[in-house]
């Protein structure tokens, strides 16, 4: 065994669990505990419940893994999602978190919609209504569209192409859900769907879609290609879908209940 | 901290984030803010009421997007400093690198908190201020 070996497996190891959202003033009290202590420590921040870390906060992380590394411990990171590393790595930090993202070598493989496919699109809608409205959703599970009797009232449309799939990614809200989701959106009161916030629909769909799109196509280079999407509005809509195979997936939220539907055959 | 009156133009083809960008820079008490639906409107807008202090743009837009606008910017010499944020759901590493060597000066990715809008408008307003103290 190498010296290096044996000083590493004498370090005092402490996993941190970090909470949903990290602000700068936690990692700034984290550091403030930490700073006096000398002891050298194997320091473990696991992310696994971590979804949002302010950009203020990179700093006091980069103080902490100073210290840990100058009183001779090691510092690692465990569970980042690909959502919150695509972001640090966006912010240039990525580095800072001692964090080796796995990948399962799918590369450009997805012919079809399993439900590795489809968790991307899940984790990203939770996220998007967290973030930006403020309310947290829960998903229920997928269904295959069976008919088209699902009526909705407000409908954002975008197309789906990658290197193997072709097809569509559609938002549907029935109104009172879509107008409980602005209001807490814009802080305002709204009673009735207006120009003024219809295409709400198209924007959630857009952040829905880049950032499954960004991780798929980071981690599984899927090469789905850029889109913008178009809103339909109306009452009691029905959506037909005409390449294939439809899935649905059901969420529901403090405002409502609302899905998004997922078409998607190989090309 | 910001300078108030600095002139703010913020570019996006949905009124959602135009509203939501406004809202954040209004309640810090920004009171010239600027408004285009898309990268060509921006354009014209910067080319009769510009130079802006700061631009916010998404990078999906219809007629112009975002980075032609951001590579129109930095190959003009009245606007190639201009301070230039992408705001944009665009997160796939080889789109950001691409924006990077346009000249982005800051990437906001969507969804976004308030706290990380304000963080990254004034990082870039440091990085405008001490490039122009240098």
């Amino acid at each position: 065994m190498s010296a290096a070996k044996k000083i590493e497996t004498s370090l005092k190891k402490e996993v941190v669990e970090l909470p949903k959202e990290i602000s700068a003033k936690y990692l700034l009290n984290f550091f403030e505990k930490i700073k006096s202590v000398e002891t050298p420590t194997e320091l473990v921040f696991n992310f696994e419940k971590t979804s949002i870390m302010e950009p203020m906060s990179y700093p006091h992380l980069h103080r902490i893994k100073n210290h840990i590394l100058k009183t001779g411990g090691n510092f690692q990171s465990v569970h980042i999602s690909t959502a919150l590393y695509n972001r640090l790595q966006i912010d240039g930090v990525a580095g800072l978190f001692n964090y080796k993202p796995q990948t399962d070598g799918k590369s450009a493989s997805f012919k079809k919609m399993d439900a590795d496919f489809l968790n991307h699109f899940i984790e990203a809608a939770i996220s998007t209504f967290n973030i930006q409205a403020n309310i947290k959703v829960t998903n229920r599970p997928p269904e295959l569209k069976k008919n088209n009797e699902l009526q909705v009232d407000i409908i954002g449309v975008i197309s789906l192409v990658s290197a193997n799939l072709e097809g569509s990614v559609s938002l549907c809200f029935p109104k009172e859900t879509f107008i409980k989701v602005c209001n807490l959106l814009f802080g305002e009161t709204h009673t009735e769907i207006s120009h003024e916030i219809e295409d709400a629909a198209g924007e959630l769909l857009n952040m829905i879609f880049g950032n499954a799109k960004g991780q798929l196509n980071n981690k599984f280079n899927c090469q789905i290609q850029k889109a913008i999407p178009t809103i339909i509005y109306g009452q009691k809509l029905k959506l037909k879908q005409t390449k294939g195979p439809t899935i649905i997936l059901p969420f529901e939220c403090e405002a409502g209940n609302f899905h998004l539907e997922i078409e998607a055959v190989e090309k | 901290m910001f300078n108030t009156a600095a002139k703010i133009l913020v570019i996006d083809d949905m009124l959602t984030i135009r509203k939501i960008c406004k809202k954040i820079l209004s309640d810090l008490h920004f009171s010239n803010i600027s408004e285009a639906s898309d990268g060509a409107e921006g354009w014209q807008i910067i080319n009769t009421q510009g130079p802006f202090d700061v631009i916010i743009s998404d990078w999906n837009m219809p007629k112009m997007d975002g980075l032609t606008l951001l590579q129109n910017l930095r190959s003009h010499p009245e606007y190639s400093e201009t301070p230039f944020i992408m705001l944009t759901a665009e997160s796939d590493m080889e789109q950001v690198r691409l924006a990077a060597d346009s000249g982005v000066d800051n990437y906001i990715l969507k969804p976004f908190k308030n706290d990380t809008f304000i963080a990254k408008l004034e990082q870039t307003h440091k990085k405008f201020l001490m490039k122009k103290a240098a």
